[in-house]
């Protein structure tokens, strides 16, 4: 068992006896921003699509590197309202079989009557998909439509993998950790929904977030993940998040890689926490571009957004690798002045600041600890802290 | 350098110790989510220390759980011991009440000797005196260097101790001598076996 206070002379509160402090305060040191770092992105083909790209090309940003095909979603019509008819009745009325391409205008199901003969016309092109016996209703599929699949990035493509419809793209990027998550890797544009200390209430979700990556400051309610769900956002950046509410999208012995349909990365903690300063002033700079976010290993990756970095990369050789990259390992490290420092613990969490005092004698805090504190200096004010508080950034 | 931690990393199965659990032990109960959360950002960050009083109390409530999943990480039994380790003394202050919230998770039953481990050594601090209650009584008679003390039944105390040896007589227990020590004598009269 690591004994956290090994590294101070005197521990026990009866027998510190405010004599100078005689030895250096450790704290945990950890990795939040890695920029500039090389490293592969996969981009995939969703269902039946095709690849353009062939390993060695080099791709910007905005290229096509395939395409894919997706279904808008379903019509529906009332054929027994229509008809007047019994909704077993459904399928006999109709004037082509289920599973048959109907165009627009085109005759869809007609029944005769001794006034006459009542018609229903297709609204729209599509596919007849099922006729519910229960509540007579037709469902009609849209056409598939073509969708193109960008690159995203600017890089030098390393693989491409027919059988798993997957293009592995080499590019620069800032890596991006948090300290929990959940999903699979997934991409989009990101985009700033809320402030840094912001709630992000399910009202603030809509259709127009679809497949995009948001930002929903310090909080995102409950409600608002379960819409976020419906709505096909890709993934959720938050600086906390309620407990109750991660553990519902993580299972398995190891609380790890289960994906709910988006993506979560929280920043700091558990609860209402403000976005730190460091990772929020970076979501800024990139919003609304394409970015990557993969939940189950806590991590955001920021694109290069110049073809400079294709220069560099011509350079670089780096290993696929098929499993997702781990977060950096912690390690603890002296506490200096002038070294940057979160604070990990009430009041203030979240907050990043410079380390400008380290105590020499210690303090009996409230709790009847006693501790040496640190004072730490953000933007607005000057806080202290028990070192044992505070994470080296 | 290592990853610091904190007391919390060596019990592993606690963040699957239903809520209800944790509260039982507190006198103010927060708000189930608030807990949630404290609890879960305990976990994340095992090497953070409470300000507060009331955060202590949580952590308290968060040990006492911890070590009825695990006695054995401080208690052992066929020697009739608990060894309280530094960094446990240093990290729930004060020690009076550390011991009582150890006494009321692992329940041991007769005569326990306390200890703390301090610079490599162990130290012995108290005992824990948990005697046989037959037939609910309300009082219980203890004797202590023959004197006859009458203590109320269904809880836990602490009696300070002399310097000098005192030998103890409780209800069924073998007379013990027990002397001095920062804890003393914590008497478990809550009742059962």
């Amino acid at each position: 068992m690591l004994n956290f206070f090994s590294r101070l002379e005197e521990t026990n509160p009866k027998r510190i006896d405010q004599t100078k402090r005689k030895m250096a305060l450790y704290a945990n040191l950890r990795s939040r921003i890695i920029p500039s770092k090389a490293l592969h992105v996969k981009r995939t083909i969703v269902g039946k699509g095709a690849i353009y790209v062939t390993k060695g090309q080099e791709v910007a940003s905005h290229d096509v590197i395939g395409k894919t095909y997706i279904s808008p979603g379903f019509s529906s019509i009332s054929v027994t309202s229509r008809l007047g008819i019994n909704p077993i009745d459904c399928t006999k009325y109709l004037q082509k079989p289920i599973g048959s391409r109907i165009y627009k205008g085109e005759l869809l199901a007609v029944k005769k009557t001794i006034f006459g003969k009542k018609l229903i016309t297709a609204p729209t092109d599509g596919t007849l998909e099922q006729c519910d016996p229960r509540s007579g209703r037709l469902l009609l599929r849209f056409p598939q439509k073509e969708l193109p699949i960008v690159s995203g990035v600017f890089g030098i493509v390393d693989d491409v993998n027919e059988n798993t419809h997957e293009v592995t793209i080499k590019t620069i990027a800032t890596e991006v950790f948090g300290i929990a998550g959940s999903g699979n890797e997934r991409s989009g544009v990101l985009k700033i929904i809320a402030g840094q200390s912001g709630f992000t209430q399910a009202s603030q979700i809509n259709t127009d977030l679809r497949q995009k990556i948001i930002v929903t400051g310090g909080l995102i309610y409950g409600e608002a993940l379960r819409k976020a769900a419906t709505m096909r956002i890709s993934g959720i950046i938050s600086g906390g998040i309620n407990s109750a509410d991660h553990l519902a999208k993580v299972s398995g012995a190891n609380r790890e890689f289960k994906d709910v349909g988006f993506s979560v990365v929280v920043t700091e903690g558990f609860g209402p926490i403000p976005i730190g300063d460091d990772i929020f002033k970076l979501l800024q700079e990139y919003e609304n571009r394409f970015v990557f976010i993969h939940g189950n290993t806590n991590q955001l990756i920021l694109p290069c957004s110049t073809s400079d970095c294709i220069v560099a990369l011509r350079k670089i050789s780096i290993p696929i690798k098929h499993l997702p990259a781990l977060s950096p390992e912690i390690d603890s490290s002296l506490i200096n002045i002038s070294a940057y420092a979160r604070i990990i613990w009430p009041p203030f969490m979240g907050t990043i600041g410079k380390i400008i005092a380290i105590d020499e004698r210690p303090t009996l805090l409230d709790s009847g600890i006693m501790t040496y504190l640190v004072t730490l200096e953000t933007s607005k004010q000057k806080i202290k802290v028990p070192f044992a508080n505070l994470e080296l950034i | 350098m290592p990853k610091l931690s904190g007391i919390f990393t060596n019990f592993p199965g606690l963040d699957k110790v239903p809520i209800d659990n944790i509260i039982r032990w507190l006198k103010i109960k927060p708000e189930v989510h608030s807990l949630q959360d404290y609890i879960a950002n305990r976990l994340l960050y095992p090497q953070t220390i409470p300000l507060t009083q009331q955060d202590l109390e949580i952590d308290l409530a968060l040990l006492r759980e911890a070590l009825i999943l695990e006695p054995s990480h401080i208690f052992i039994p066929n020697k009739k011991k608990i060894v309280i380790p530094e960094d446990m003394e240093n990290r729930f202050p004060p020690l009076e009440k550390l011991t009582m919230a150890i006494t009321e998770a692992i329940n041991p039953a007769g005569v326990t000797s306390i200890y703390v481990y301090r610079d490599n050594i162990s130290v012995q601090v108290g005992v824990i005196a948990r005697p046989e209650i037959l037939n609910s009584p309300n009082e219980l008679d203890v004797f202590i260097d023959n004197k006859m003390i009458r203590f109320a039944t269904g809880g836990v105390s602490i009696f300070p101790l002399p310097p000098k040896p005192l030998t103890i007589k409780i209800a069924t227990l073998e007379p013990f001598t027990v002397s001095g020590g920062d804890v003393g004598l914590i008497l478990d009269l809550r009742g059962g076996k």
